[in-house]
């Protein structure tokens, strides 16, 4: 038991971090620094399931994630997942432990490096240039930024502009099955299962119509692999959830906060410093709020004993937020540096996609401040209802055009 | 093009190999008799390959018996 430092002298009650309420309408940034604090490496339980360590600290965060040795992906790598068999595993990067991950991941890798996605800025910012060119006034910022994974997902996937209302809605459904937006009638679970097989659908018509007219892309290249069509297929799931899934979010919860705070116009002034501002943007945000990882034999964490085989879940978005690494941690400072922030993860399973979303957020980010003098709120904004998608689903807010 | 009998019993076959489960029904669910969409996936990929025909995937991913499957075979 932890001796509580000065000034704080009782724990407040334990968060639930699996109830998706949490992160919609509580306030997950108080229940996580209060778990950092007092219990930093803490079992949760979960109704009708076991339960996972939830792990909430910056160090003992990328202790997990950099020790595949130890804390393996085959068992799925979302809380939705937890107690249920991965039928991906060792078929999928995302669900693979090396040295089969690297097999998979390494030949999409050398395509989405820093300078082999550099190619694509042009198309990505005449894409972003098009999505801002008719915002003026009144405007739903989550609405005009949902199409922002169009950027690449196109170049990438050969993914059509026209099929990405639905795509955006079952990738919604597959990692936010409880928000009210996404949710069907039948329930979360339903919801899951149902989002997911719409993009299997989906991605198997992909894959077969990029058979038929190659584009040398990510899914030619899945293609050409050595594996079964159902691993090709899951492979663009991940693919395509990983890229469309989280990075909305990142302008949507950075602007809110530059709204908050009134530091939007300080921000748009300086395009001489966009990179660090970015890389504060995703700390500051962090939309993949978790990971799990299965214990493959019994371990440590921060101190706290761990047995093979129990779920453990790391939270990228408390990470982010360690006073002992982020100084003000709560503040959005463009100017940070240096901002070693793990909104990518860490390890072997670092966010494939970071290279071109780096490349996206800088340019949406630049015709952003380039095209708008001020936004003003109109409204309340609502955040989603998802233990792992940590982010904005309604943001009413009046742009003024420069 | 192969008549409703011959792709009932194509399909039966296909599902055996594929889950590993006999006897299997027309109007067995594939993903209650263990499926999951990366076996999905291969199967409707083996179908492309033997009939040359592209259905509707969403089919077997939406409602999974052999008799939604062969109905839309047959209207393909």
């Amino acid at each position: 038991m932890r001796i509580a430092p000065c000034g704080h002298t009782r724990p407040p009650g334990r968060a639930h971090l699996a109830d998706p309420v949490l992160h919609e309408v509580g306030d997950p940034h108080a229940a996580l620094r209060a778990l950092r604090r007092w219990d930093p490496v803490g079992w949760q339980p979960v109704e009708g399931r076991s339960g996972f360590w939830a792990v909430t600290r910056y160090a003992d965060v990328r202790a997990v994630l950099t020790d595949h040795e130890t804390f393996s992906s085959t068992g799925g790598v979302m809380l939705n997942m937890l107690g249920r068999p991965e039928p991906a595993r060792d078929q999928q990067f995302a669900s693979s432990d090396p040295p089969r991950h690297g097999l998979i991941r390494g030949p999409l890798q050398r395509q989405m490096t820093t300078r082999a996605v550099a190619r694509h800025a042009p198309a990505i910012r005449s894409f972003v240039r098009g999505m801002l060119h008719p915002a003026d006034g009144p405007l739903d910022f989550a609405d005009l930024t949902s199409g922002l994974p169009l950027a690449f997902l196109g170049p990438l996937m050969g993914i059509p502009a026209a099929d990405w209302p639905d795509l955006a809605r079952w990738v919604a459904m597959s990692v936010a099955e409880h928000d009210p937006e996404a949710m069907l009638p039948d329930g979360p679970t339903a919801t899951l299962e149902r989002g997911h097989r719409e993009l299997f659908a989906y991605l198997l018509h992909l894959v077969l119509d990029h058979r038929r007219r190659p584009r040398g892309d990510l899914v030619d290249l899945l293609a050409s692999m050595p594996l079964r069509p159902g691993a090709v297929v899951a492979n663009c799931y991940s693919l395509l959830l990983g890229g469309g899934a989280a990075i909305p979010h990142v302008p949507r919860a950075a602007l809110a906060e530059l709204i908050r705070t009134g530091r939007y116009e300080e921000w748009a002034r300086r395009p001489d410093r966009i990179d660090r501002a970015v890389e504060e943007a995703l700390r500051f945000t962090t939309p993949a709020g978790h990971f799990m990882r299965l214990t493959k034999r019994d371990t440590t964490v921060g101190g706290v004993r761990i047995p093979a085989g129990d779920a453990v879940v790391v939270w990228l978005g408390s990470a982010n937020r360690d006073e002992t690494v982020f100084p003000d941690a709560d503040t959005m400072d463009p100017d940070r540096h240096p901002n070693r922030h793990l909104a990518f993860g860490d390890g072997r399973h670092y966010c494939l996609g970071a290279p071109v979303a780096r490349l996206t957020l800088r340019i949406f980010f630049e015709e952003l401040f380039a095209t708008f003098a001020s936004f003003e709120p109109a409204g309340e904004v609502e955040r989603v209802r998802s233990t792992w998608l940590a982010g904005i689903r309604r943001m009413p807010v009046v742009g003024r055009r420069r | 093009m192969p008549t409703r009998p011959e792709l009932e019993s194509m399909l039966t076959r296909l599902w055996s190999e594929k889950l590993n489960v006999t006897p299997i029904g027309v109007e067995d669910n594939f993903f209650a008799l263990g499926g999951d969409s990366l076996l999905a996936a291969d199967l409707l990929m083996d179908l492309y390959d033997r009939l040359g025909v592209e259905v509707d995937a969403a089919v077997l991913f939406l409602k999974p018996t052999i008799a939604e499957l062969v109905d839309e075979v047959l209207a393909s």
